[in-house]
């Protein structure tokens, strides 16, 4: 750590200069003069005054005739000519093109605009796009399979076997723990040297990210349980998030982000974070629901040259009703920024992410039941947002709920509300509908967060309500 | 027969080095001079290889010294499981690094060139007058948006030009730049007031319209006229941000890059005396320090964070102390100085090249 003591002999910046000074200084080689209305401290401004580096450091160059006579004279001339070329060069030189502002945000894809949605022209070409994306139930139920933990393990062997710049940084990642759910742990004889302990910074944890990836590596962070992702925020929407729009700098780095409620773990274990990053342009957001998908949807992010969050549901590790057959060599990436519709029909759509997919699913089979034919599509990706996956199940079935185990205000349902009943309006029978968790904190008691929480039965009952109405 | 150092003017290496141990040991200072005097008995070298050659004795003598001066028995552990010896010790050696340390600092000092020296003080003259010259287009009308004049913002580094010396060592210039455009050389993160050092990772015209055209909004790279702060990564030059510890954290992930690539590259952060009170900076210099990245960091105390007085600020003596609640060596030089700037931050890199990894 060095340190270096010297003084500012300006301003903050233009507009602090006369108020620091007391009087706006001319351009000049030598320091200005500071006068008493200034709230620069006068006896320390003279102390440095006489400190001038450049005229110090000339006159001791000079003294030991290391620069010439005249040479200083000829250095300035020559500095200021450089400087005033450059200077009009700039003030030539053009304004950036303003459709630019929407450029550069993520890599490859087209500049954003804003698009007059009730132009006719584009109203009468999308109005007719309300066939269902093609069914994708994923690979089945099998109780002797693979848990959702064990495909996030394989997923992050899968990467680190396949880049040698990849490597893991989070809280009790190393030595031989293996993470909070010692999800880790089976990598840690393999991949010791590259699963990487941090101090307990989430910052840092984000920072190191950011700063490896730019440099050319493919980090893999972890935030301890998503609800410590506060301590990072600014790393995540100023930083990661940035980078490429402010300059063009690639930050391709996954962090990993357990969340979720439904296991009484309390106001910091169980929050749903996912919305504070979704209005954040310049993060992905991904949130798979089943172990495939959590497997091949790594790899896509693993892959992405952009920062990508990935949301693992933790009350999805080990639940067995979801167990799948997973192979033994990585899968084929499921790409980001599309929706899978996991059961089609033309009644409702349910539309979710995350472990209320599965919910979702459960309902839409009691409805079934009764002849109640639900669409259930599971979003997987929050950001991109495949936007005509969610459009095409609002035209088809013409009644949308929205379930998501988020709290509902300004969150991700309320969003797709907007989205939908502003494009699909003159396809919707019903309101959309959306259930989401109470605007609360998340409590801890087993009846209280089963209170807070929404529940299957609720679930059930907008869905009833939403087909009849 | 010895000298009293008390009563002695010192002049030269002992008189520099003498402000040195003053500063950072002062306990140790009758020590710390004496062994100096033994190990170049008469005349103070003032050359790099002189001052070099008489380090290994000023070593063994102050050590010696040191240790001379024998703790009491029946000392209890200092914490548990620390002997008093063994903490005794650790600080005995901390004094020797830092002291031999500081005559290594005069010895690169004396290795500066006088090129590497005419170099500094025309980079010095090029920060000012761009400094000037954004000051011109405030206070004038050259750079129009319409009907309004659009002045920029004017953040400037007057009275902080030296810090063009912390590169002079450092990898970088176009060598380091790979056909594809990738920086191989170390790399800094300066603050917006840093200019200088930017200047000298690309001492160019270029570098001059980069640091001009970010604040006046035109289109150009690499900033395109979405942000004003400096900086030119296919350079080695990360981009500053308004927050202030965002580049602190970016250049501890690029250590830990340079880390893992085993490249010897090392990466620097400079941030003001305001900015290191923030949490971030704790956060990158601690966890630099605890994994042995190579990173360098840098305060720049300037006085003003803004409007803020440094006692409002930080109740610490020196910023450099807090280098120790971190575990790295810290000191405090003239922020004017560009010879002892030069100095230290070319004796970071490389002892920095000499830290084992962690276990």
């Amino acid at each position: 750590l060095i340190e270096l003591v010297s003084m500012r002999m300006c301003g903050h910046a233009h507009h602090d200069d006369m108020l620091y000074l007391g009087r706006d200084p001319h351009p000049s080689w030598e320091y200005p003069t500071a006068s008493d209305q200034g709230y620069v401290d006068r006896e320390l401004y003279d102390y440095w005054s006489r400190r001038d580096p450049i005229a110090t450091y000339a006159a001791r160059l000079e003294g030991e005739g290391i620069v010439k006579a005249g040479e200083l004279e000829q250095w300035r001339r020559d500095a200021e000519h450089v400087v005033e070329e450059q200077a009009r060069a700039i003030v030539a030189a053009p304004w950036p093109d303003p459709r630019t502002a929407g450029a550069g945000v993520f890599a490859g894809e087209a500049p954003r605009a804003q698009i007059e949605v009730l132009d006719p022209a584009i109203r009468l070409k999308t109005q007719t796009e309300d066939v269902l994306p093609p069914l994708e139930p994923g690979p089945p139920i099998d109780l002797k399979g693979r848990t959702f933990l064990d495909a996030v393990t394989l997923a992050i062997g899968d990467a680190l076997r396949a880049d040698p710049r990849v490597f893991v940084y989070g809280e009790d990642v190393a030595g031989k723990y293996g993470n909070a759910f010692l999800l880790l742990r089976p990598l840690l004889p393999v991949f010791g040297d590259r699963i990487i302990n941090s101090p307990v910074a989430e910052s840092g944890v984000l920072g190191v990210c950011i700063g490896a990836a730019l440099a050319g590596q493919r980090p893999i962070g972890e935030i301890q349980f998503n609800d410590f992702i506060a301590t990072g925020f600014n790393q995540l929407v100023n930083n990661a998030a940035k980078t490429r729009y402010r300059w063009g700098g690639a930050v391709p780095m996954v962090v990993r982000m357990p969340f979720g409620g439904l296991r009484h773990a309390g106001p910091y274990h169980s929050q749903n974070t996912e919305p504070w990053f979704y209005r954040t342009p310049g993060l992905k957001i991904v949130v798979p629901s089943t172990p495939h998908d959590a497997r091949a949807l790594f790899a896509s992010a693993v892959a992405d040259p952009d920062p990508v969050l990935y949301y693992e549901h933790i009350a999805l590790y080990r639940d067995p009703r979801i167990k799948q057959a997973l192979a033994d060599g990585p899968p084929a990436p499921v790409p980001l920024g599309r929706a899978a519709l996991r059961r089609a029909g033309g009644d409702l759509a349910i539309i979710s992410y995350g472990a209320y997919v599965h919910i979702a699913m459960r309902v839409a089979a009691r409805l079934a039941a009764d002849r109640i034919e639900a669409s259930v599509l599971d979003l997987r990706s929050l950001a991109p947002l495949d936007r005509a996956a969610v459009l095409a199940a609002a035209r088809h079935c013409h009644r949308v709920l929205i379930v998501h185990e988020d709290s509902r205000t300004g969150g991700i349902g309320e969003s797709l509300a907007a989205i939908i009943q502003e494009e699909a309006f003159e396809a919707l029978d019903a309101p959309v509908r959306i259930v989401g968790a109470l605007d609360t904190p998340v409590p801890y008691s087993p009846p209280l967060e089963e209170f807070f929480l929404p529940s299957e039965a609720q679930v059930e009952r907008a869905a009833r309500l939403l087909a009849e109405y | 027969m010895r000298r009293s150092p008390e009563l002695e003017k010192l002049t030269g290496l002992a008189s520099r080095f003498g402000a040195f141990v003053a500063e950072r040991h002062p306990l140790a200072l009758a020590d710390a001079l004496e062994a100096l005097e033994a190990a170049a008995p008469g005349r103070m070298p003032s050359d790099e290889h002189g001052i070099d050659a008489l380090r290994p004795a000023f070593r063994r003598e102050l050590d010696r010294r040191l240790r001379a001066r024998a703790a009491p028995t029946g000392l209890p552990d200092t914490t548990p499981r620390t002997t008093a010896e063994t903490r005794l010790g650790q600080a005995y050696a901390e004094v020797v690094d830092a002291c031999d340390g500081s005559l290594r600092r005069a010895a690169i000092e004396a290795s500066l060139t006088s090129d590497e020296r005419r170099e500094i003080l025309r980079g010095m003259m090029l920060t000012r007058a761009a400094d000037n010259r954004l000051k011109t287009f405030f206070a004038g009308s050259e750079v129009r948006y319409g009907t309004a004049a659009f002045q920029g913002k004017g953040f400037r580094s007057l009275g902080q030009e030296a810090i063009y010396a912390a590169a002079v060592r450092l990898r970088r210039g176009g060598g380091y730049r790979g056909a594809d455009g990738d920086w191989r050389g170390d790399m800094v993160a300066p603050m917006i007031r840093d200019l200088g050092v930017a200047f000298a990772m690309r001492h160019e015209p270029d570098s001059v319209r980069m640091a001009l055209n970010a604040q006046m909004a035109k289109a150009g790279p690499p900033f395109e006229g979405k942000d004003l702060h400096i900086g030119d990564f296919s350079w080695g030059i990360l981009p500053p941000a308004a927050p202030l510890a965002i580049s602190t954290l970016t250049i501890a992930g690029i250590a830990m890059a340079f880390a893992r690539e085993g490249s010897g590259r090392v990466a620097l952060s400079f941030i003001g005396e305001g900015g290191c009170s923030l949490g971030e900076w704790h956060e990158a210099i601690n966890l630099c320090a605890a994994r042995r990245l190579p990173a360098i960091f840098c305060i720049q105390n300037n006085q003003t964070a803004l409007s803020t007085p440094v006692a409002d600020q930080s109740a610490a003596r020196v910023f450099a102390d807090k280098a120790a609640g971190y575990g790295v060596p810290g000191l405090t030089v003239d922020g004017t100085d560009p010879d002892q700037i030069a100095a230290a931050f070319a004796w970071a890199v490389e002892r920095r090249a000499r830290v084992p990894d962690p276990p």
